[in-house]
């Protein structure tokens, strides 16, 4: 089972942002669970068996940040989690992390630097919102000097600040272990 | 209820994609941008006044704005269009029916956040045969109003966006939901007209590996 917790104040957003990642879970055989936000979550809501993922939502959509108590939980979770731009968003600032202002909006040359997959790859960002790093983290890839892909130390949480379900979806593939 | 604008070309896409948001937002008006060639990679070209009739057949307002070929006319089009819908219609958004150019989108996007406007594309990366059938299945009646493909076959042109058409895309390994400008479409009917447009006249112009249609005469009811 993978869960997938929405970030949208608005349905017709999930058309965009939420849709196309359920496509993607479910194209390799996978159920798919979809959540709120605004669910108050604990830890016990998931197992550690399920694969989470944040998704992203509208660059005005800012909601969710008044609803970081429900992710409290992220810092006691054993399983696998990855949040896409607001999901990034989220789990940085659960880990301490401060949201700087700076917009990236189109599809520009990344370099990921860890992982399987090195190298330069073309990603698409729509994001207004940049988490400031701290010692929680290891950076996995950039745009210039802008870490965009990163992942807890010692856990398997990831947050990627571009849309992987635009280009890179194999990124999607390779978390769910598929 | 969140007032929004509609991009809309009068093709499958930008109705599908009106269709979805009337059940979640107040649509205030629609908005057309008509490129003067059919060239553009960021709007589709139009069949010029039909668009008029949609909007009469949809009851909602229509903004229209013309273009030039050049990517900073139509980027700077838009801009003033959607300046012009906020304004006189008090829109909070946009929809756009925008379903793979990440091109596309992008430009959307950039000029919906320099005016402070949220962006909502319904459509984005939908399976595109599903685009088709999801439109098909909600009532909608589509014909073709120009097709750029190799090998060209003319009798697909004003004809409805049927099985056999999609079967002859798939035939030739053209992307079946035109994205690419393979082909356009006009949406004649959809469950929100009050009225079907009836194309009564049209010509057909050909070119060597395209066509278009040219409507001459089309009229609501």
């Amino acid at each position: 089972m993978t869960v997938i917790i929405s970030t949208c104040r608005y349905r017709l957003s999930e058309e965009e942002f939420v849709r196309p990642l359920a496509g993607i879970v479910e194209k390799y055989g996978y159920e798919v669970e979809i959540r709120n936000y605004k669910e108050p979550f604990t830890e016990e809501s998931f197992a550690p068996s399920e694969n989470v993922i944040i998704s992203g939502t509208a660059l005005k959509d800012f909601d969710y940040l008044n609803y970081l108590k429900n992710f409290e939980w992220i810092k006691d979770f054993g399983g696998k989690i990855i949040g896409i731009c607001a999901g990034a968003q989220i789990i940085s600032s659960v880990f301490g992390c401060r949201l700087g202002e700076r917009k990236i909006i189109g599809a520009f040359d990344i370099e990921v630097k860890k992982e399987t997959k090195k190298g330069k790859r073309r990603a698409y960002f729509l994001i207004s919102k940049l988490p400031e790093l701290n010692d929680n983290f290891e950076v996995l890839g950039r745009l210039d000097d802008v870490p965009v892909y990163f992942k807890v130390k010692g856990k398997e949480i990831y947050g990627v600040l571009f849309h992987p379900e635009v280009l890179n979806q194999e990124l999607i593939v390779e978390f769910l272990g598929l | 209820m969140v007032r929004v604008g509609v991009l809309y070309s009068g093709g499958k896409d930008s109705n599908l994609a009106l269709y979805k948001a009337s059940s979640h937002f107040k649509i205030s008006c629609l908005i057309n941008i008509q490129p003067k060639s059919s060239e553009s990679e960021i709007f589709h070209y139009p069949t010029a006044n039909i668009v008029n009739l949609q909007a009469e057949a949809l009851e909602i307002p229509l903004v229209k704005v013309r273009t030039g070929d050049r990517e900073e006319e139509q980027i700077k089009a838009l801009y003033n269009a959607l300046k012009i819908a906020k304004e006189y219609h008090g829109i909070e958004g946009v929809v756009t029916g925008a379903v793979r150019s990440v091109y596309q989108a992008t430009r959307f996007q950039r000029v919906c956040d320099k005016l402070d406007l949220w962006c909502f594309n319904p459509l984005w990366l939908m399976d595109e045969e599903k685009v088709i059938e999801d439109a098909l299945s909600s009532g909608f009646k589509v014909i073709t109003t120009r097709l750029a493909v190799y090998p060209f076959n003319a009798k697909y042109l004003g004809e409805s966006l049927d099985e056999e058409f999609r079967e002859y895309l798939r035939k030739i390994r053209a992307n079946v939901v035109g994205e690419g400008g393979e082909y356009e479409t006009l949406v004649t009917y959809m469950p929100l007209f009050k009225k079907e447009i009836r194309v009564v006249d049209y010509e057909k112009i050909l070119g060597k590996n395209e066509g278009e249609i040219i409507v001459r005469r089309a009229v609501l009811g």
